[in-house]
């Protein structure tokens, strides 16, 4: 926490990266002590984007301010040393020194800013008692396991005094019983500490759970921003879609009807304004899982949208179970919108065969009905959300 | 490579019998000296003056060769490996050069450039009143010289293994380059450095061509161990059998030693060195 309180402007970034394939163009702020999760897919830039805001990237274009101190600026020319930003960062891989004891890590950065060394290993005592380590204060980080690593990466950025935090996929190393301990434990740190924080993830428990708002990364642009029930709510692409687990369907839009490629018109409400009932224009309607209901027979009562489906797969989990439906409106739709940032990722490569299942409808288990009587079943959406999807809209203009 | 070694078992007939023809190639020489020694008199032999003096002088030559090799070595492989200045294939190959060079070349080399009438011997001398050839500094640099590739050779590949981002957490964490360098890179290279630098000084210790050119075998000032070993074969090849069995030793020694201990991750498993 740093003393000049009258500057607590927090972490203000503007910056454009140029790193092989990879075309970084994004602009982010966080608030003092706000916490706000970075969102994306693989190779989205996520990482690249916390190095350059660290100083171990050159920008190509931007600019980078830390509470009123500029950090670097490509038109005045500033660059300012990564050991000079008072940035704490852990990174994915967490980076410990493995020939030096726990203490001596969470020392380094007070040793390295000239502290003596008894104050310095009072401090860092300190820091690994925070954090529950105190007990194995002269342990090599190699004899830690997984979630005490965390919690040594953590403890020595902190330890640093950083002026805000960077924190790179800080649970993907971790086993998943693990995982929930040190989220909660990497909650509350980021409570106390009170420092703006940005956290790489591409996990939206995680962002949940720790972040105060969300920014969405594809290709290296920012897509979308807001909390998660934002990003719930109107999912601007597939990538947000699957994110928090909407399925996006692609189609011609008029009026509150939209029509898919297969002949499906689904009812909605728009949430745009254009209720016009001119020429169909491309759109987009998002089919939240809970809106959807699968019978055996022709439901009673009227609702606007059924369609005879065809169960692909059911995959059960503990409580609920994901349903891939078939039909003319497949969901999750088979086909993804063409214009999405997200088709960046390579599907032969990356992402697996395509098109294949991914997030999906999720039913309760009973209504998916008898594995032999799959056929012939019908699928009811009771409401979805849809907007006109123009091929030039630019996707932050209307975020608020 | 464990593994796999295991698993490999068996060993097809034509590999093992030329594998077998290689390694008596390699036992035949050291076999012969041990057959040939004269084993009554190697006691008084390797405590004779002549032996002592130029052991000694090994010793002290060569601990000065590897000391000079690590002070400037490490760095030049700092830079190899780190920097992105312009020409470093050239500037690896230019420093390397040694390695592969004939040594009597290396020590022709030595002498047009540091000699008395040499590029910069010739100021040396006239300034300074230094006279590099014949002297033991002489046998010094032309050790040194052939011996510094080693460490650069294996501290380069060693930096360029190095997970870069321990010395980019160090910078995030308010250290500059130069602690960084002290304190997280230098301890992270320190088995690729330790295996450089007795590698070097092995090479220094058996140095003979680069030291006979440039600085002559004068018994005290500038004869090695490998210089008396070859005056010795003229007129006492009894002792001569004797200190290049020692030398023999010196040098097995060092390789199994760093087998067990440094090479097990620094390297690409297999020869230390081209």
């Amino acid at each position: 926490m740093t003393s000049d309180g009258q500057h607590l402007s927090g972490l203000e970034a503007t910056l454009s990266v140029s790193l092989g394939r990879l075309e970084l163009d994004a602009a982010l702020t966080i608030g003092p002590g706000e916490v706000v999760a970075l969102l994306g897919p693989n190779g989205a830039g996520k990482t690249t984007f916390v190095r350059a805001l660290a100083g171990l990237e050159s920008l190509a274009v931007g600019r980078v301010v830390l509470n009123a101190t500029v950090l670097a600026d490509t038109e005045t020319g500033v660059f300012v040393a990564p050991e000079h930003r008072r940035l704490g960062v852990v990174f994915q891989h967490l980076a410990l020194f493995e020939h030096m004891d726990i203490t001596e890590n969470v020392a380094f950065g007070l040793r390295a800013t000239g502290s003596r060394k008894s104050a310095a290993r009072d401090r860092a005592l300190r820091w690994l008692r925070t954090v529950g380590l105190d007990d194995q204060a002269s342990a090599r980080p190699g004899a830690l396991s997984g979630g005490q690593r965390q919690r040594v990466a953590l403890a020595r950025a902190l330890a640093a005094d950083p002026s805000a935090l960077l924190l790179d996929e800080p649970l993907a190393a971790l086993d998943v019983r693990t995982r929930l301990d040190i989220r909660r434990e990497l909650r509350q740190h980021l409570v106390d500490t009170g420092l703006p924080t940005l956290v790489v993830t591409h996990d939206p428990v995680d962002a949940h759970v720790l972040a105060d708002r969300v920014v969405v990364m594809e290709a290296g642009r920012i897509v979308q921003h807001g909390t998660l029930a934002d990003l719930g709510a109107h999912p601007r692409t597939a990538y947000v879609a699957d994110l928090v687990g909407v399925n996006l369907v692609e189609g011609r839009l008029r009026g509150e009807v939209l029509t898919t490629p297969a002949g499906a018109d689904v009812h909605g409400t728009r949430t745009d304004d254009d209720v016009t009932t001119g020429e169909p224009r491309p759109g987009l309607a998002a089919v939240h899982p809970r809106a959807v209901a699968i019978y055996r027979e022709m439901p009673h009562g009227s609702p606007r949208n059924c369609w005879a489906t065809t169960v692909v797969t059911v995959d059960s989990r503990a409580d609920r179970s994901r349903v891939v439906l078939g039909g003319p409106l497949a969901l999750p739709p088979r086909s993804r919108p063409q214009r999405s940032p997200s088709s960046i990722c390579d599907p032969a490569t990356r992402c697996g065969p395509w098109p294949r299942p991914r997030r999906c409808a999720s039913t309760r288990a009973d209504r998916a009905g008898d594995q032999a009587e799959r056929r012939s079943l019908r699928a009811s959406v009771l409401s979805c959300m849809m907007r006109r999807w123009t091929s030039g809209e630019k996707f932050l203009s209307s975020s608020t | 490579m464990n593994r796999q070694g295991r698993r490999a078992r068996t060993i097809p007939i034509p590999i093992a019998v030329l594998a077998t023809v290689a390694v008596a190639f390699f036992a035949l020489p050291v076999l012969g000296l041990m057959a040939r020694a004269p084993w009554g008199d190697v006691w008084s032999i390797l405590t004779s003056d002549s032996a002592l003096t130029a052991l000694r002088l090994s010793l002290w030559t060569s601990g000065w060769a590897t000391v000079l090799s690590v002070v400037f070595g490490v760095p030049l492989a700092w830079v190899l490996a780190r920097s992105t200045i312009p020409g470093r294939a050239p500037l690896r190959a230019l420093c390397t050069l040694s390695m592969v060079l004939p040594p009597v070349a290396a020590g022709v080399a030595l002498f047009a450039a540091l000699g008395r009438r040499g590029l910069v011997g010739q100021f040396l001398y006239d300034w300074f009143d230094i006279r590099l050839p014949f002297s033991t500094a002489g046998v010094v640099l032309a050790q040194t010289f052939v011996a510094m590739p080693f460490l650069v050779i294996t501290v380069d590949a060693a930096l360029r293994q190095t997970d870069t981002a321990l010395e980019q957490a160090a910078r995030t964490l308010g250290a500059g380059p130069w602690y960084t360098f002290r304190r997280v890179t230098l301890p992270a290279i320190r088995p690729a450095l330790v295996a450089g630098a007795v590698l070097a000084w092995a090479r220094a210790l058996g140095e003979f061509g680069a030291t006979i050119t440039f600085a002559g075998s004068f018994p005290g000032t500038t004869q090695t161990l490998p210089l008396a070993v070859y005056q010795a074969l003229e007129t006492e090849p009894g002792q001569a059998i004797v200190l290049a069995l020692l030398l023999i030793a010196i040098s097995f020694t060092v390789l199994v030693s760093l087998r067990h201990r440094w090479l097990g991750g620094g390297l690409a498993p297999g020869e230390p060195a081209p």
